[in-house]
């Protein structure tokens, strides 16, 4: 500790004052320890120097960092001065460009989170997922799911697959701990050689033996945390998972975030009953032996595939295998992959990161040129000294990289400061390591090229003065006006693309929110089933209550995936076509529940034991051009060959609806009555009564916690799980909104200090107005007219700009609004009328001046 | 023109100076302050308020023997100047006269 006082002391005490101040310190440091204690003393000693740290002790705070060029020194100290002289004007530099290297680093931090997936294995480059193919007839199916043998037959049948790891969901298990209670999501079946390829780290058990046994459990940190309590004492627990009795064999580390595959637990594979080539849904990894290409390997799966017969290709079914790369997994474009990332975003972002800092670049060398007239006289008395053209280029390039310097330092604490808000407002966990070696290069980096970019300009017209003429008194060449025009232009064609961008997809928002989705969600409260209540038991029960209005079942939950299989559908004209069509079954009174409008025939009935009857949608109706819709059918392969085909018949078309997402179009869709092709009724939906709900929703979870005593109770109100669904795309929204903003208040920031300089210059002018008689509009006009002019033009380039690039976006949606002129219109009247503002208020200000004031010298 | 404001901190420890003539360096002056007012007083407080009215001339420093205690270090002995005693002086004026000029009542007065 004195150690570190003394340090601190060296470092900092004025060097006059050092040698008998220390003396006195140490005089009561032996004192302090023959009286008190070493450490007490130590401490004081300590308290000692910090409250010596005072303006008039320590050292004077010097520029005489350069040793080696003195003349560095001497500019620094000349740009401390002149930036403490204007200090409106330094305030703007700095605060614009602090601004924008915040935004900056909050991107790069995003950004770099989205590339950093799946990169952190040691392995990376040798493990791969495997792509599973398959086509009959004309139907082609590929997905990452396939058969849980594909692991060990790969495994046994190529010595070059190193290890093959297989993992099956799980689907939302009850767990019991005791008295405790879970919903768990994010579970999943897996083998020892997954948790190996994807090299989890073990903190109990290893890898050899955890997955291995049957019923046997895995639990992450934090599951084992919420479930046992902690995870000392989890290893060896008995768990109830879905009413089976399981042991706790391991627990893994937490996955970190940045993984495509994040599973909450995990359970022996062996614990699986049933696996075969027919039963798909396990993804299948694979580690390969170093030196193996993925084609060799694939080759080899194709060899494999006739060698075992998977295929049966006589009668047209082939069946073949890839592999992806792990790290490419998230952002992936390939739909089949399921990557979450979107590397356009990140382009558009990184462009957003890039534009901002452009823009206050463009702030710098604005200012910095219009206000050259300034340093004239210092430029002038330099260069009659003896200073080259060189050096006093190269003075203003010290000058706008120590600003940058500043600057980025300042930016660097703020984002450090605005971290967390950063990440609640993305919703991923992107905290930047600030002390990462690569983080401090990019950020050298970005003061460096920041100062260059800013500072060339001005430095090449600075110096470029004769100091003649400044010295006789002759306004000096202050660069062309024109191209700072054009920059403060390029400054508003930016912000103005970022705001109509950002009303776009604000107005696609509300447009899928509030899109008519053929059926009414409102009110509609549904609860997951984990007993299927064939016998209507809880309905009725439900039904009692005065707060319910209805009670229908189903297992489709709106916009939670596609449930659908093939069928066997003959078109008007009797061509016979193999199709999916999305279902779902449904209870008879759903469709008059959910309000889904029907356009002919007639709807279920409760009584009807019509099993094979089937309601469709005017999309099916339409696709295969059925006149009389009523009394078609489609039919199902069956079973075995030679079984004859299901037929069902269609009762009843309904009108098109959107229970799926609205990235699509509406799919052929059919309605099948419980309990044909009862996979369970998984989801109860209720209508409610909007008075007394919290009551309403007490008695609903009570009735089912006494009907169901082993499921955990989850409910939700439709229209807000499906307002989650969009929930990525208000995120990409509020980032917009956020670095719109950021950019137009750095451009106006800009215009706000031109505007200062140019009102300051023709103070005199205006002044002589006034005396003249001229009012106040017209002096404001005066002196706005020519900005309106520029973001005018401004406007005029940044509307095709928009147009382009939103129509693409548009365009992954299915349903999506057009832009329309007035959108246009309107982001361009924002960004006139906030540059108007800022101009204004400045002008007015001068204007109302006295101008007995400013003329009084003349 | 030399100004002869003293703060109370400052006021003190140019008296202390006086007291302990000859012998006032930094642990010696802190002692005796500590004493008199009966708390403590931080080492900064204390250098920054002698450099500072070093620099405004109410004190002077040499530096002391060569000694083998403190880490080898000298002392630095501060004596106060002329200027020094006359800004006390002119303190103590200031007071005498505000003394003075405080009626009788004041002091006198039963509560």
């Amino acid at each position: 500790m004195k150690k570190i006082g003394e340090w601190i002391f060296s470092l900092l005490c004025h060097p006059d004052y050092y040698s008998d101040i220390k003396g006195d310190l140490e005089e009561l440091h032996t004192r302090r320890i023959k009286n008190t204690s070493r450490l007490n003393a130590d401490f004081r000693y300590l308290i000692a120097v910090l409250m010596l740290l005072r303006l008039s002790l320590i050292k004077p705070i010097k520029f005489h960092f350069f040793s080696k060029n003195p003349m560095i020194n001497q500019y620094l100290k000349a740009s401390v001065r002149n930036l403490a002289k204007h200090k409106v004007n330094s305030l703007i530099n700095i605060f614009g460009l602090s601004v924008a290297v915040t935004a900056a680093i909050l991107l790069y931090g995003y950004v770099r989170f989205e590339l950093s997936y799946d990169q952190g294995y040691d392995n990376r480059e040798r493990i791969y997922r495997v792509n599973n193919h398959s086509k009959f007839g004309d139907r082609v199916r590929t997905g990452i799911t396939g058969s849980g043998l594909l692991a060990p037959t790969l495994e046994t049948e190529i010595p070059e697959v190193e290890l093959a790891g297989r993992r099956h969901y799980f689907r939302r298990p009850v767990v019991q701990f005791k008295e405790k209670k879970f919903r768990q999501s994010l579970a999943y079946y897996a083998d020892p050689n997954l948790t190996k390829i994807l090299e989890y780290k073990y903190l109990k058990g290893d890898s050899e033996s955890a997955l291995v046994a049957p019923n046997s459990v895995v639990l992450t940190r934090e599951t084992a945390q919420k479930i046992v309590g902690n995870v000392k004492e989890a290893l060896g627990q008995q768990l109830l998972i879905n009413q089976v009795s399981m042991q706790v064999t391991g627990v893994i580390d937490d996955i970190p975030a940045n993984n495509h595959f994040t599973p909450s637990m995990l359970i022996s594979m062996s614990t699986m009953s049933n696996i075969s080539w027919e039963r798909m849904g396990t993804v299948t990894y694979v580690l390969l032996k170093r030196e193996v290409t993925n084609s060799l390997i694939e080759d080899k799966m194709g060899q494999m595939v006739e060698r075992l017969k998977l295929g049966d290709p006589t009668n047209g079914f082939t069946v073949w295998f890839d592999l992806f790369p792990i790290a490419d997994i998230h952002l992936s474009k390939d739909k089949t992959q399921h990557g979450k990332g979107n590397i356009n975003m990140l382009y558009a972002l990184s462009l957003v990161a890039v534009f901002i800092l452009l823009i206050a670049c463009i702030n710098y060398m604005n200012l910095a040129t219009a206000r050259s007239s300034q340093r004239a006289k210092e430029i002038g008395v330099r260069k009659v000294v003896g200073a080259m053209r060189r050096q006093i280029s190269f003075q203003f390039l010290v000058e706008s990289l120590f600003i940058s310097s500043l600057s980025v330092v300042i930016g660097t604490v703020m984002a450090f400061l605005l971290q967390n808000a950063f990440v609640q407002l993305t919703g991923i966990p992107a905290t930047i390591d600030f002390f990462d070696k690569e983080t401090f290069a990019l950020l050298t980096g970005l003061a460096a090229a920041v100062g260059i970019i800013s500072g060339s300009y001005p430095s090449l017209i600075l110096s470029s003065f004769k100091p003649v003429l400044i010295l006789k008194g002759t306004y000096p060449n202050m660069g062309s006006q024109s191209l700072r025009r054009i920059l403060v232009a390029f400054q508003f064609t930016i912000s103005i693309v970022l705001i109509i961008s950002t009303i776009i997809v604000y107005q696609q928002i509300d447009y899928l929110q509030n899109k008519d989705l053929g059926f009414n969600k409102d009110a509609v409260y549904s609860v997951a089933l984990g007993n299927p209540d064939t016998n209507g038991v809880l309905k009725q029960k439900y039904l009692q209550h005065p707060g319910i209005k209805g009670v229908t079942s189903s297992n489709l939950m709106p916009a939670t995936g596609d449930s659908g299989a093939t069928f066997v559908i003959q078109n008007e004209e009797g061509e016979t076509f193999e199709d999916n069509v999305s279902m779902a079954t449904v209870d008879n009174d759903y469709l008059n529940m959910m309000e889904i409008e029907l356009v002919q025939g007639k709807l279920f009935d409760k009584n009807s034991t019509g099993l094979n009857s089937i309601i469709v949608n005017e999309t099916l109706v339409n696709k295969y051009g059925w006149k009389e819709p009523i009394g078609k059918f489609i039919s199902t392969w069956g079973d075995e060959e030679g079984d004859p085909m299901q037929k069902f018949v269609i009762q009843g078309v309904v009108k098109d609806f959107n229970m799926l997402s609205l990235y699509q179009s509406v799919q052929p869709f059919a309605f099948f009555k419980k309990p044909q092709f009862n996979w369970g009724t998984k989801y109860l939906f209720l209508k409610l009564d909007s008075r007394n709900l919290l009551e309403t929703i007490t008695f609903i979870q009570e009735e089912f916690e006494a009907f169901d005593e082993k499921s955990v109770f989850t409910g939700t109100f439709l229209d807000a799980h499906l307002e989650s669904v969009y929930r990525k795309e208000q995120k990409t929204a509020r980032i917009f909104l956020v670095f719109a903003g950021l950019t137009i208040a750095i451009a106006c920031l800009g215009l706000f200090g031109l505007a200062t300089y140019s009102l300051e210059r023709r103070i005199k002018e205006i002044s002589i107005r006034k005396v003249l008689g001229a009012n106040l509009n017209s002096i404001i006009k005066l002196v706005s007219i020519e900005f309106l002019i520029i973001i005018s033009i401004s406007g005029l380039i940044a509307t095709p700009i928009v147009y382009f690039l939103m129509e693409k976006w548009l365009d992954s949606f299915s349903y999506h609004i057009n832009v329309t002129p007035l959108t246009l219109i309107s982001g361009v009247l924002l960004a006139l009328v906030v540059a108007m503002l800022t101009v204004s208020i400045k002008a007015l200000r001068t204007a109302r001046a006295n101008p007995a004031s400013t003329l009084k010298y003349e | 023109m030399i100004e002869y404001k003293l703060g109370h901190f400052e006021e003190v420890v140019l008296l202390t100076v006086c007291v302990l003539h000859e012998n006032a360096y930094g642990v010696s002056i802190k002692d005796e302050i500590e004493s008199r007012i009966g708390k403590g007083v931080s080492v900064g407080a204390l250098q920054s308020a002698l450099r500072r009215m070093e620099k405004k001339g109410f004190l002077e420093s040499k530096e002391g023997e060569e000694t083998n205690a403190r880490g080898g270090r000298r002392k630095r002995y501060f004596t106060i100047t002329n200027h020094g005693k006359k800004a006390l002086e002119e303190a103590k004026d200031l007071r005498m006269e505000l003394w003075e000029s405080i009626p009788n009542v004041v002091f006198n007065q039963v509560p």
